[in-house]
């Protein structure tokens, strides 16, 4: 069925399985095709985030759309808080690649036989769509693709939401994304120095050095995933710098917080359509 | 395999198989040949004055549990239609077999009043209930979220922390007054947070955050569903037995912990604030039963 805005959507028809554990990160989920078409969406938070509540809606509606309806969806969830974003990417970037060279034994490790997939099955094309420090995440990780020549690497497109690439100031950031915690006063807990807080402080080593090596990358002409095909930034966003971040494109400016630009409602589709968009 | 018996592979894989749900079944055999008395094991804990601590009984309570939230998601997706009418007879042998068994439905009925379990009873016995729905790819995407939302507190190791600690439980000399004074204090919370040596408090302490995180998400899917009043009600039936004990055990005690890490804001707090009193109101909401009444209506109970 076609909306009066001209957009796809699926009434009748269930196109994904019910949600699956992914055995990689921590908290992961899988939205699998019912009929793959050899894409896939790998949603990355960030600070204090989770691979389900970060996202809110975007399951949902991704399930509904014919844009979507054979892509695979995963949430992808990490340690945000205690671990560094070094490891992170180690780890991000290892899932990446069991995913793209192994995807139907990716798959089919999270269902039981009758729902298995194809050994031959491939992906074409993957999206990360990834918000806050998840980009910073994300974009070490593809550096470490780059690094080994990753034969997947090429089949990678980068969608950012929020990026903390330039860094974020610290007591709004906290504020921002601790949750409840949120509640209690701030700088008493920004005291006990939770590791990316540090990486993330505007020209630490790990920003400088992400931006070096993407420059770098980049400049080898074999390295185009590593810039971002779409970002949005949050127009009131007094979180994190809003430079811009190598040759990243000039962003797309969205009437929400931080928190909320990456959360579509009913009312708000602007993330969705971006995402979609972008496809 | 049509989506509809996909879906109820799934859901048997995730809830049955990868549960404790099977030992309790071996139980439930250990019972029928006298070897396991079911009454006392699954008696009311709050009768039990001692209440109940042996390791084996706290196992064997959460493998039945761990059944009866099986028959509960299975009742949820017959109600939305997202499994096949015709249940396998395997499927409905096994639930007769439980749900008729004197010992658990004593346990469903009367200790916990848990409603679903009832349902899929009365379903598996010919009286399935039907309830207004939306369309099919709306439903399918609904519970893939409620499954989601679930999924944030199942067989997590914080907040099975802090559940036993609202539920009165000790960790030594370590219970829920440390867990609230705890919270009061900015110093010890970021430590908590921080610390890649979880204390059993502070692990109470992540739990309570990542419970009041599903408290919210929940929350906002009962929201939209709320076209679909059966539908709301079962989603909220599903974690009802938490969110009653919340409201006639502990009374304010979840309210207080939100209100103790906000006593002391100072400047950031007029934005606190308002997040204070939107946590809180999600509380009452999920506490105050009214999302209960429209299940128990339709199946007047």
């Amino acid at each position: 069925m076609t909306r009066r805005d001209g957009a796809s959507v699926l009434w009748l028809v269930q196109t994904h399985l019910m949600p699956t554990k992914l055995p990689w990160g921590e908290g992961s989920r899988a939205h699998w095709a019912t009929k793959p078409n050899g894409s896939a969406l790998v949603f990355v938070h960030g600070f204090s985030g989770s691979a389900v509540d970060t996202w809110l809606q975007f399951p949902e509606f991704l399930r509904q759309r014919s844009e979507t309806s054979g892509s695979d969806l995963l949430f992808y969830g990490y340690d945000s808080l205690r671990t560094q974003v070094r490891p992170n990417a180690v780890k991000l970037v290892a899932f990446l690649g069991e995913l793209l060279a192994q995807p139907a034994r990716t798959m089919n490790s999270t269902v039981d036989p009758p729902l298995y997939r194809d050994a031959a099955f491939q992906y074409d094309r993957v999206t990360i769509v990834a918000h806050s420090l998840g980009a910073v995440v994300a974009r070490r990780a593809l550096l470490d693709a780059h690094k080994s020549a990753a034969l997947w690497a090429p089949k990678v497109t980068l969608i950012l939401f929020a990026p903390a690439h330039m860094g974020a100031h610290l007591i709004p950031f906290l504020g921002a994304v601790l949750g409840v915690f949120r509640f209690a006063p701030i700088e008493a807990i920004a005291k006990w120095q939770f590791p990316t807080l540090a990486e993330l402080t505007p020209g630490s080593p790990t920003l400088a050095g992400l931006e070096k090596d993407t420059a770098k990358a980049l400049a080898t002409g074999r390295a185009s995933y590593l810039r971002a095909k779409a970002v949005a930034i949050a127009e009131n966003d007094n979180v994190v710098v809003l430079n811009d971040f190598c040759d990243d494109p000039v962003p797309v400016v969205m009437p929400r917080s931080h928190v909320a630009l990456c959360k579509p409602t009913e009312t708000f589709t602007m993330p969705l359509d971006f995402v979609l968009g972008c496809l | 395999m049509n989506i509809l018996r996909q879906n109820l592979y799934q859901l048997e894989g995730q809830f049955f198989c990868a549960t404790g749900a099977r030992s309790a079944l071996d139980h439930l055999e250990q019972a029928r040949r006298g070897h396991l008395d079911l009454d006392t094991l699954l008696r009311n804990h709050v009768d039990d004055g001692k209440g109940i601590t042996d390791e084996l009984e706290v196992t064997q309570r959460d493998e039945f549990d761990d059944l009866l939230h099986y028959f509960a998601v299975l009742e949820i997706a017959c109600l939305l239609g997202v499994v096949p009418r015709n249940l396998p007879q395997e499927i409905v042998s096994r639930a007769r077999a439980v749900l008729k068994n004197r010992a658990v439905r004593r346990y469903y009925r009367t200790h916990y009043k848990l409603l679903l379990p009832e349902l899929f009873r009365r379903r598996v016995s010919g009286s399935g209930l039907r309830i207004t729905r939306p369309k099919a790819a709306v439903t399918s995407a609904s519970l893939a979220a409620f499954l989601d939302i679930a999924a944030l507190v199942e067989q997590n190791e914080d907040v099975e922390t802090f559940l036993w600690m609202l539920d009165d439980g000790w960790y030594g000399d370590v219970g829920l007054a440390d867990l609230v004074d705890h919270l009061r204090d900015a110093r010890k919370l970021g430590r908590s947070l921080v610390t890649k040596r979880p204390t059993p408090l502070d692990r109470a302490v992540r739990g309570f955050g990542r419970y009041i995180t599903f408290c919210c998400t929940l929350d906002a899917l009962l929201q939209r569903v709320e076209r679909w009043p059966e539908l709301q009600s079962a989603f909220w039936h599903y974690h009802a037995y938490w969110f009653e004990f919340l409201r006639t055990k502990t009374g304010s005690a979840l309210d207080q912990m939100v209100a103790a890490l906000s006593t002391s804001s100072g400047e950031e707090g007029s934005g606190a604030l308002a997040h204070v009193a939107q946590v809180r109101g999600v509380i009452f909401r999920l506490t105050d039963g009214h999302y209960g009444a429209a299940l128990r209506a339709a199946a007047r109970v």
